[in-house]
């Protein structure tokens, strides 16, 4: 169904090209651009106050600690230091306890979650346990499992879900020997994001779409990679043979998901972007390698670049529920 | 944050500016107009095509051996701009628009290699590539085009003051780029007409990457460049001149909110500018990004906050490494910051708490 049009947000620049095709008296159009572009009201100042200073001052204060931990001041005893971390942890879990389920309280206790970090850095380095850092990251991921379920806060999940990005990237560089489990790193990464993304589209609490968009677009992109190493490079190689068939079902069950479960625009343009981007690459391949068009190569490359590009305008101008 | 058209003409319809008619053929405008509207992550991957034809177009001129004659270079890359915007100026479809913006681009790569040939000087091809910036965004009419000529000029112009060993070269450009981005942004802006106002909007936005580009830039630059004091760096200079132009920000909304600056809201607000200036006077970083999200809540202008949000989250990563401060001095900064930024909610909540229309005088 075609969107009301009424609906836009009335952007100086559209009001603009309302008031030149529409023949808008100029005292009608200065009025009306006047009304656009004023600065918000007061309470709205307030909100949007309110909101910044607090996600700000806590995100500066956590790297504050973050960077104070990680000079290791010897200045300053172990015990100290573990109680200046250990304190800020129990201050910013009573502040949420008193706060949630308001912004405050989550963004509260999201500092807790992080604190943890930093502590069990300490820990490694005040006993020099010797383990592998990927430890570090799983370790605390688990730790704080219970507050990012307890704060219902987005952004903590998507640090959550970027801790278990950064431990599985880690086990898979440190541990695991070269061999087709090691080129599945890519397809793994893909499979967490595309749980993550079915558990959140599954629940009902969290609403903000940027999160699963961010959750989708490092998931395609790990795909992505490994679909491209599979064309350009490897084809026998398993792991990525694997990764390619991921690759596509994921674009299509995201394009068939996104245009009639749950509409969501920017999924699907990511979906058509990624096929787009894989057929390039494909296209090079056979232009470069099957081919050897090595001097015409990229004047044909750029035709298609542009050549996809423009079709999948016309695609997306076409798109009936737009 | 916005008001939505149909809201903005009952607004006029109440004040008797305007009639059911006019709102339907609002309606009708709108309707045969949704063909140009494009969100922003269609218009970043349209550009990020556009941007990696532009490569292979390079490296296709460059297997045909083009730069092995400077003079060759420079004519065809002369030529291959002339026609670029001639295309352009004639262009109805996305593939010959966007061929225009690789093919242009693709141009003055060419021009800047041949003169960087000729000439044998960086600070000349930076400050060609630079002027080239500037003379393609008011000549070649697309917003995309206009963007990414308002990005390189950033980087260019700190790229010809560094290689001209200018002292402060960053702090210099990123101060040009304040000023620019002020008057694009805030100055003068309902009396402007249609064609300087679609042509300025992408260059406002360039101009913000450009400037968080340069940020960017120089908290990496000791790193790659060493040395703690190193004129690559930003530094006070810039810390200084942001901390004025966001002082004049507030002021400006003050007014617009019949609020005087020696009113409490306002000398609280001044006060606390300054404060903030004076914690991160080495880390000038941070102060930007802080002045962006509020021009961008001031413009009502999402995608403005979102790019401020973006980079503050990738200013303080990069911070973490820069080597301009030890980790104990950037500590003491984010610590003391982040605490203003708590203490000044506290501020806000009590200046402004909910109920209140308006700024105690």
């Amino acid at each position: 169904m075609e969107a009301d049009p009424l609906s836009l947000p009335a952007t100086p620049r559209r009001v603009r090209e309302i008031a030149r095709v529409a023949q808008l008296p100029p005292h009608v159009r200065r009025r009306a651009l006047t009304i656009v572009d004023a600065t918000p009201d007061t309470p709205a100042w307030h909100r949007f106050l309110s909101r910044v200073l607090l996600l700000l001052g806590a995100g500066l204060v956590l790297s504050g600690v973050v960077c104070f931990v990680a000079y290791n001041w010897d200045r300053v005893g172990p015990f100290a230091k573990f109680g200046v971390i250990e304190l800020a942890i129990v201050i910013t879990t009573i502040v949420a306890w008193r706060k949630l389920p308001r912004l405050a309280g989550q963004v509260a206790l999201a500092a807790s979650a992080v604190f943890v970090g930093p502590l069990l850095a300490l820990y490694g380095q005040v006993y020099q346990t010797g383990a592998d850092p990927y430890g570090l990251f799983l370790g605390w991921l688990l730790l704080i499992l219970p507050w990012v379920i307890a704060a219902e806060f987005g952004p903590l999940w998507i640090f959550a879900l970027g801790l278990l990005d950064v431990s599985v990237m880690l086990y898979w560089g440190q541990v695991l020997e070269k061999g087709t489990l090691r080129d599945a790193l890519p397809v793994v990464i893909g499979g967490i994001h595309a749980l993550a993304l079915v558990a959140y589209e599954a629940q009902r609490t969290l609403t903000v779409r940027r999160t699963p968009h961010l959750i989708a677009i490092v998931g395609v992109v790990a795909l992505l990679i490994s679909a491209s190493i599979w064309v350009l490079d490897d084809a026998r190689n398993a792991a990525h043979t694997l990764g390619t068939v991921a690759f596509a079902a994921a674009i299509i069950v995201a394009f068939m998901f996104y245009r009639r479960v749950r509409p969501d625009r920017f999924m699907v343009t990511i979906a058509v972007a990624a096929a787009m981007a894989w057929f390039a690459i494909a296209i090079g391949r056979i232009v470069f390698e099957d081919l050897h068009l090595d001097i015409i190569g990229g004047f044909v490359m750029a035709v298609v670049v542009l050549g996809e590009v423009a079709l999948g305008l016309r695609w997306y101008r076409a798109s009936p529920e737009r | 944050m916005r008001l939505t058209v149909d809201e903005l003409m009952t607004r006029l319809r109440s004040e008797g500016l305007g009639s059911d008619d006019d709102t339907r053929a609002v309606g009708d405008v709108l309707r045969a107009r949704a063909h140009d509207d494009m969100p922003v992550y269609l218009r970043a991957l349209v550009g990020l095509g556009a941007w990696v034809a532009t490569l292979l177009l390079i490296g296709f001129f460059y297997s045909l051996h083009l730069l092995d004659d400077k003079s060759s270079a420079l004519v065809f890359g002369i030529v291959l701009v002339v026609g670029a915007v001639w295309l352009r100026l004639g262009a109805r479809g996305d593939f010959w628009r966007n061929t225009a913006v690789a093919a242009s681009f693709a141009g003055q790569g060419l021009i800047v290699a041949a003169v960087d040939l000729l000439w044998r000087t960086n600070a000349t091809a930076f400050a060609v590539a630079a002027l080239l910036s500037v003379v393609m965004m008011v000549t070649m009419p697309d917003p995309l085009h206009r963007f990414v000529s308002a990005m390189i000029a950033v980087g260019t112009t700190a790229a010809t003051l560094t290689a001209l060993e200018v002292t402060h070269a960053l702090d210099v450009t990123a101060l040009l780029a304040v000023v620019v981005l002020a008057w694009t942004w805030r100055m003068d802006l309902i009396r402007r007409s249609d064609s300087v106002t679609e042509a300025l909007a992408p260059i406002g936005y360039g101009l913000a990457v450009g400037l968080f580009g340069i940020c960017l830039f120089g908290a990496f630059s000791s790193v790659l460049v060493g040395g703690r004091a190193h004129a690559a760096a930003l530094g006070a200079i810039t810390t200084d001149g942001v901390a004025l132009a966001l002082a004049a920000l507030v002021l400006v909304i003050l007014r617009e909110h019949d609020t005087t600056p020696s009113s409490v809201a306002g000398v609280a607000i001044l006060l606390v500018i300054a404060l903030f200036a004076v914690i991160t006077m080495d880390s000038p970083g941070i102060l930007i990004g802080v002045a962006m999200l509020l021009l961008g809540f001031d413009r009502r202008n999402v995608v403005l906050i979102e790019l401020a949000a973006a980079y503050l989250i990738v200013f303080g990563a990069a911070n973490y490494y820069s080597m301009d401060l030890t980790l104990l001095e950037k500590s003491g900064i984010l610590v003391g910051s982040g605490a203003l930024c708590l203490a000044a909610r506290l501020l806000v909540d009590r200046l402004l708490e909910p109920g209140k229309t308006a700024l105690p005088e």
